[in-house]
C-alpha cells in the first residue's frame, strides 16, 4: 500500500494507464506527432484523425454532436470562454450574469473580471445543504440577464445541482446556461442532448485523464454564439485558436470513453467504498456531513469534525493526501468558502476534509484511512483541556 | 499540508508528558488561552526541583509541540529555570518560523504563571 493514501481524487486524478498508452502513441517520431491542422502531408491528416475521434468519444461520452466540442487548455479556460465569451458577445442584450457562491474560482473570477467590465453579477447564496432552489434562480434572472452560470457537481462538498430544471428555467426565460460541469465525467450521467444546457465546461484529469486539457461544449440548437478569447489561427471554428495538442486530446477522448463505459462499475465501486468509511466510522462522534446527504456523487465525502483543530488534524493525517478545500484554495490559512456559504462556521471549517476516492481507491486503503482517522481524532481529543 | 521542522514533528507526534497531576502538594496546574487554550501542570518538590510535568493542549502543530517540548525541557531543572525560557528561546529550540510565535508566546505566559504561583504558594 503506497503511502500517503491518495483521497484527493476531486482535485486531480491519476492517468489510466490505458490512456497514458494511447497518449504515448501521439509524441514520439515513430508515431503521430503531426500537426492536427496541417493539410498537405500524411502527419497532419493522422493527427488531424486522432482528434476527430477524440472529439466524438468526449461528444458521445456526453450526449453532445462532436460538432459541439470545443477544446481547450482545462475547465478553468472553458469556463472563461463560456463565461465571458458569451456575455461579450451578447451584451448588447443586457450585462447581468447570475451565479453562485459556491462556484469554483474559475467562474467566480471570469464574473468578478466581468464586473470590472461593466457587468453586473448576481451571486446566490445556496441553502445549507450546498443546493440552490429553483425560486432563487428565477428571482434573480431579471430583463437584462444574459447568461445563468450554475456548476454542476460541487468541487469541494460534492452535491449535484439539478441542471435540467434550471436550464429549463433559463430557456423559459431566454438566458443562456452554463454549467461548469468538470466534476460531472465519470461521476454522474450527462445526456447533453436531452438537457437544457447551452454550454458546459469540462476537464480530462478529474476524469483519468491528462492535465492541460479540456473542452466546452457549445450548443448548436439551439445555436449559441461566443467571442473568442484566444486569437492566432482560427481553431476550433475562430473560437480557441491554438495548435492541438493531440496527444492530450487523444488522452482526454480516451479517458472519456473509458469513463462512459465503466460508469456503472466505478458507481458501485464508489458507493462500496463510502459504505465501508461510514461503518468504519460508526461511534466516532462529532463528524458532520457538509453538503446534501442524498443529491452528491458518492466519491465524495466531506466531513467537519468537531473538537479537533484543523491544522493538527492535517499534520496529524500526514499519511492521508486529502485536503480541505478545493486544490485552488489548499494553504490552509484561508477556510474553504464553499463552506463558509452553506453556513459552516469558521472553526469547524478549518476541521474539515475532503475525502475524494477514485477509480483506484482500494478497500484496504479505506481501512487504512479509518483507522488512522480515529486513531487521530481521539488522539487530539484527549491531547484537549 | 504546510512543512513543519523536525522538532516540531517529533514533539507533535511523540507528545510525551500528555495528561494532568494528581492534585497533591507541591503541584501547580495553570490553563491559559482561549482560542488555542494549553493546560500545564508541574510536581515541584520541597527544593523548587520540577519533579514531572504533563499538558493537555488544543491548538496547532506549534502550540501542541511547544507544550510537550516545554514539559520535556524543565523536568528536572529548578522551577527558576522557567526565568530562561522565553518565546525565543521556545522558537529558536523547535525551529518555528515566525508564525509559531503566537504559540510560543502562550508557553512562555503559562510557564510565568506557574512560576508566579509557586512563588506565592512557597
Amino acid at each position: 500500500m503506497k503511502k500517503p493514501i491518495y483521497l484527493d481524487y476531486m482535485a486531480t486524478t491519476p492517468v489510466d494507464p490505458r490512456v497514458a498508452e494511447a497518449m504515448a502513441q501521439y509524441l514520439t517520431l515513430d508515431g503521430v506527432f503531426g500537426n492536427p491542422a496541417s493539410t498537405t502531408h500524411t502527419y497532419g491528416w493522422q493527427a488531424n484523425e486522432a482528434v476527430t475521434v477524440a472529439r466524438e468519444q468526449v461528444a458521445d461520452a456526453m450526449g453532445a454532436k462532436s460538432s459541439e466540442i470545443i477544446w481547450t487548455s482545462g475547465a478553468t479556460e472553458a469556463d472563461n470562454l463560456a463565461i465571458i465569451g458569451a456575455a461579450q458577445f451578447y451584451k448588447a442584450k443586457g450585462k447581468h450574469i447570475v451565479t453562485c457562491e459556491t462556484e469554483h474560482k474559475a467562474v467566480l473570477d471570469s464574473c468578478e473580471y466581468l464586473e470590472q467590465h461593466g457587468f453586473e453579477v448576481t451571486y446566490l447564496k445556496p441553502a445549507p445543504s450546498g443546493l440552490l432552489s429553483l425560486e432563487q434562480i428565477a428571482c434573480a434572472i431579471r430583463d437584462d440577464t444574459v447568461l445563468v452560470s450554475i456548476m454542476h457537481v460541487n468541487n469541494e462538498i460534492g452535491v449535484i445541482q439539478d441542471i435540467a430544471a434550471i436550464g429549463a428555467l433559463c430557456r423559459e426565460r431566454g438566458v443562456l446556461y452554463h454549467t461548469d460541469a468538470a466534476q460531472s465525467c465519470g461521476k454522474v450521467c450527462i445526456n447533453l442532448s436531452a438537457l437544457p444546457v447551452d454550454l458546459a465546461s469540462f476537464s480530462a484529469h478529474k476524469a483519468y485523464g491528462p492535465k492541460g486539457v479540456g473542452a466546452l461544449y457549445v450548443s448548436q440548437k439551439p445555436r449559441v454564439r461566443l467571442a473568442p478569447l484566444i486569437h492566432g489561427g482560427g481553431h476550433e471554428h475562430g473560437l480557441r485558436s491554438g495548435t492541438l495538442p493531440t496527444h492530450q486530446i487523444v488522452g482526454m477522448g480516451k479517458a472519456f470513453a473509458l469513463a462512459k463505459a465503466e460508469f456503472e462499475k466505478d458507481k458501485a465501486h464508489f458507493i462500496a467504498l463510502r459504505e465501508h468509511f461510514w461503518q468504519a466510522m460508526d461511534g466516532i462522534d462529532g463528524l458532520i456531513l457538509n453538503g446534501d446527504k442524498d443529491a452528491r456523487v458518492p466519491s465524495n465525502i466531506n466531513i467537519s469534525i468537531e473538537r479537533v483543530e484543523g491544522e493538527s488534524l492535517r499534520l496529524a493525517l500526514r499519511d492521508l493526501a486529502l485536503s480541505n478545500t478545493s486544490a485552488c484554495g489548499s494553504s490552509g490559512a484561508i477556510p474553504s468558502y464553499v463552506l463558509a456559504a452553506i453556513g459552516v462556521n469558521e472553526t469547524l471549517a478549518r476541521s474539515s476534509l475532503r475525502i475524494s476516492f477514485g477509480r483506484f481507491t482500494t478497500e484496504e486503503e479505506i481501512d487504512f484511512t479509518t483507522k488512522t482517522l480515529r486513531e487521530q481524532i481521539t488522539r487530539l481529543r484527549e491531547l484537549a483541556p | 499540508m504546510r512543512k513543519y521542522s523536525d522538532a516540531v514533528m517529533h514533539h507533535f507526534f511523540a507528545a510525551e508528558h500528555v495528561g494532568r497531576l494528581p492534585e497533591i502538594r507541591g503541584m501547580v496546574r495553570v490553563v491559559l488561552g482561549v482560542d488555542e487554550r494549553v493546560e500545564l501542570s508541574c510536581q515541584i518538590d520541597e527544593h523548587g526541583v520540577i519533579q514531572c510535568a504533563k499538558f493537555k493542549a488544543y491548538g496547532n502543530p506549534f502550540t501542541i509541540a511547544a507544550s510537550a517540548f516545554a514539559c520535556e525541557a524543565l523536568t528536572g531543572q529548578t522551577v527558576q529555570a522557567i526565568k530562561d525560557w522565553d518565546f525565543q528561546a521556545f522558537q529558536e529550540a523547535l525551529d518555528m518560523p515566525e508564525d509559531g510565535v503566537p504559540s510560543a508566546i502562550l508557553i512562555e505566559e503559562v510557564l510565568k504563571e506557574v512560576l508566579k504561583r509557586y512563588e506565592q504558594n512557597v
